[in-house]
């Protein structure tokens, strides 16, 4: 009967703290993975309206097209007159 | 029963609360971070959808803007080789000095009656407009000339 109360003993504080221990350290980096997670959410979602102005290359491509025929012509013109 | 049995029983029981607990509270967090990295998948999808033709904008803007500033050299150096003034006429034209290219005999004098410029000037520079513009390219938009430009 000694001999029980002796395994009960290490049992309640031995092998019970080292099992809660060993299960916080698994517990510990997936609440850090957690905390990451939300901070990867809550900056990369503000990605895509950062990037909304990309839509406007299209004109800005058109402009410059614009641009250089307009330069074209300027260039032509300033060869007549000199 | 025995008291030893009864402890060892509810040994047991915490054991397995505290094991349970840890358990759920992993699979809870887990479950999160799975629907968070969806979230941040579908933004990256987006970011990547809308950037995807921004290389080949970029690149034809980089070629415009080439093609003009090329263009404005050329002409810089046409002009330039046109207000060189010839051989033994420096005295009697100083307005055509390339270092005195303001004075002028009025409003436009001195450039609109100008002669144009000789074939061998700009033949040696392989610069003539002509030549190399509208590149291969791009369709020539060649619109008509303004009648100010026609004087």
């Amino acid at each position: 009967m000694t001999l029980v109360w002796i395994a009960n003993v290490l049992f309640l504080f031995v092998i019970i703290p080292v099992v809660v221990i060993i299960l916080r350290r698994v517990l510990q980096p997936a609440t850090e993975i957690k905390a990451y997670a939300d901070d990867i959410t809550e900056y990369g979602a503000q990605l895509a309206p950062h990037l909304e102005a990309l839509g406007e290359l299209a004109t800005t491509r058109e402009l410059v097209k614009q641009a250089n025929t307009d330069l074209e012509r300027y260039v032509r013109a300033l060869d007549r007159i000199s | 029963m025995d008291p030893a049995f009864v402890v060892f029983l509810l040994g047991v029981l915490i054991a397995i609360i505290a094991i349970a607990g840890h358990l759920i509270a992993v699979i809870l967090i887990l479950k999160h971070v799975v629907n968070r990295l969806n979230i941040i998948l579908g933004a990256v999808q987006a970011v990547t959808t809308t950037s995807q033709p921004a290389g080949a904008i970029i690149d034809d803007i980089n070629a415009d803007l080439g093609a003009g500033r090329k263009l404005m050299e050329d002409c810089v150096a046409r002009l330039e080789a046109n207000a060189a003034p010839p051989a033994g006429t420096a005295a009697s034209d100083p307005a055509r000095h390339p270092e005195d290219r303001h004075a002028t005999n009025g409003p436009g004098g001195g450039t609109a009656t100008a002669a144009p410029p000789a074939r061998a000037d700009t033949e040696g520079q392989g610069q003539h407009p002509e030549e190399e513009w509208p590149p291969q390219d791009r369709p020539s938009p060649n619109p008509p000339p303004s009648p100010l430009w026609n004087r």
